[in-house]
């Protein structure tokens, strides 16, 4: 009996890539997600014939989720970040924060904020950064120079008023 | 990532964005917490400082509007080499697959058919008034135009399985003999076999500093850094591999060697591929005579 009418084949070809997609979106590694996807279909393989056509593709994508989650369940203790905030969950408070400044420098496109925001907050350095956008580090960079410019303009412009009346040093940046 | 790493306009940023580091959670745990797959406690705390955080929120909701990474042909055959298969190496053929196997191979033996007419013959003519037979329901395989070369087909990576107890002669173990102890191997191959190829490097590359020329450390390091990426520091020490290794090993070691090689792009990698090839009695033969001839 073979309840879902596609073959194997059409449902790899059709949802490999999506599988492969969401696993990599929740694990943030490539080889583990590769993996996790070959996982999530030799499940469809040995639980062929117990599923019905409705079930897919939700099914493969339920497994999916369900891998992703052991994977984190079984690495949850080697998070470094876990152990340094057991005790506090905080955000700094910057006298000029990060946030604050990308928020109102409207220039700027989602591609500049997340690359600034990965660079200066997340701390990856332009290869990582290639790596996790799909962008070469040319790119990159590019996108860092540009959104810096645009920055250092709005600060000028938010900090100008401040110091003429003796205020803030910013103006100096 | 210290100040060096900064050019002088960063600086500027980083100096504004000041000390010490925001206590964001990192990037990987902020999107497992999107897909929802956290264990509860942990997705708790990443909430939690996602009430809190404005910059996080943000990140995410612009990464979520940058494209996604495409899934490469190289993926698909990777993902599928791990597949229970009747060709080691050929994307998504299942032996026992309902349904399945009996199209899978008519559709690839097309192909394959397809493609010696257009290499051999050559003419675009000659393809419209005879098409090689193409097995019902296969995908549209026959191309337009007779390719000039055949595309080089990507050496699959895939996990070495980890040796046996009695791969190495126990004299020779442990106390810094020529291997390690098992003992000593062990929390390497945890992460190893754990897929947690970063740590494993680590702990792999901390015992090549007493074991220097085993072949276990070696070649599993070499194995590790490849599924990390570091394809030069992959292709060094899978070098130093392939002269520590034993018979039993030798094979795994030109084969990984060969996958660094041909992403390097060096041409090592058929060389490599035609060394195995020769050697009928090694596991990895099929698969380099097939890749092999693909490789410029």
């Amino acid at each position: 009996m073979t309840p879902v009418a596609a073959s194997f084949d059409d449902l790899y070809k059709t949802y490999a890539g999506p599988v492969y997609r969401v696993c990599l979106r929740a694990v943030s590694r490539r080889e583990v997600a590769e993996e996790l996807t070959s996982e999530v279909f030799l499940a469809l393989h040995q639980s062929w014939t117990k599923l019905s056509p409705e079930q897919l593709p939700a099914w493969l994508f339920t497994v999916a989720k369900r891998r992703a989650a052991d994977y984190w369940r079984h690495h949850y203790v080697e998070e470094s970040w876990v152990s340094a905030q057991v005790e506090e969950i905080n955000c700094p408070q910057f006298e000029y924060p990060l946030a604050d400044l990308l928020a109102r420098c409207t220039a700027l496109k989602p591609v500049h904020r997340v690359c600034i925001t990965l660079r200066f907050s997340q701390g990856m350095s332009r290869a990582e950064i290639a790596q996790q956008l799909n962008l070469s580090e040319l790119q990159v960079k590019g996108h860092l120079q540009y959104a810096l410019q645009l920055l250092r303009q709005q600060m000028v412009e938010k900090v100008r008023p401040e110091t003429e009346t003796g205020g803030d040093t910013l103006v100096e940046l | 990532m210290s100040n060096s790493d900064f050019d002088s306009e960063e600086l500027e940023l980083s100096a504004l964005h000041g000390e010490p580091p925001q206590a964001c959670p990192p990037l990987n745990l902020l999107l497992a917490h999107q897909e929802g797959v956290l264990p509860p406690e942990l997705a708790q705390r990443i909430q939690q400082h996602l009430d809190r955080c404005p910059l996080c929120p943000m990140l995410l909701a612009d990464l979520a509007t940058l494209p996604e990474a495409p899934f490469t042909p190289g993926q698909e055959q990777r993902i599928a080499a791990r597949l229970p298969s009747t060709d080691a190496g050929t994307p998504t053929v299942i032996s026992s697959g309902p349904v399945r196997s009996r199209r899978h191979l008519a559709a690839f033996a097309a192909i394959a058919a397809v493609m010696i007419v257009c290499i051999t013959v050559g003419s675009h003519m000659f393809l419209h008034r005879q098409p090689a037979p193409v097995a019902n329901n296969a995908p549209p395989a026959v191309p337009s135009t007779p390719p000039a070369t055949v595309a080089a087909l990507e050496i699959p990576l895939a996990p070495l399985a980890p040796p046996g107890n009695d791969t190495v002669a126990p004299l020779t173990r442990g106390a810094h003999g020529a291997e390690p102890s098992i003992d000593e191997l062990l929390p390497a191959f945890d992460a190893y076999n754990t897929a947690d190829y970063a740590t494993a490097a680590k702990r792999f590359a901390t015992l090549r500093k007493d074991y220097p020329h085993s072949e276990i450390v070696l070649l599993y390091l070499g194995v590790s850094q490849l599924f990390l990426h570091q394809d030069a520091d992959a292709a060094a020490t899978l070098a130093l591999a392939r002269h520590a290794a034993t018979p039993s090993s030798a094979d795994a070691a030109e084969w990984y060697s060969a996958i660094a090689a041909q992403r390097l792009h060096s041409p090592d990698a058929k060389a490599l591929l035609d060394s195995l090839c020769k050697k009928p009695g090694s596991k990895y033969s099929a698969e380099s005579c097939r890749i092999a001839p693909t490789l410029p």
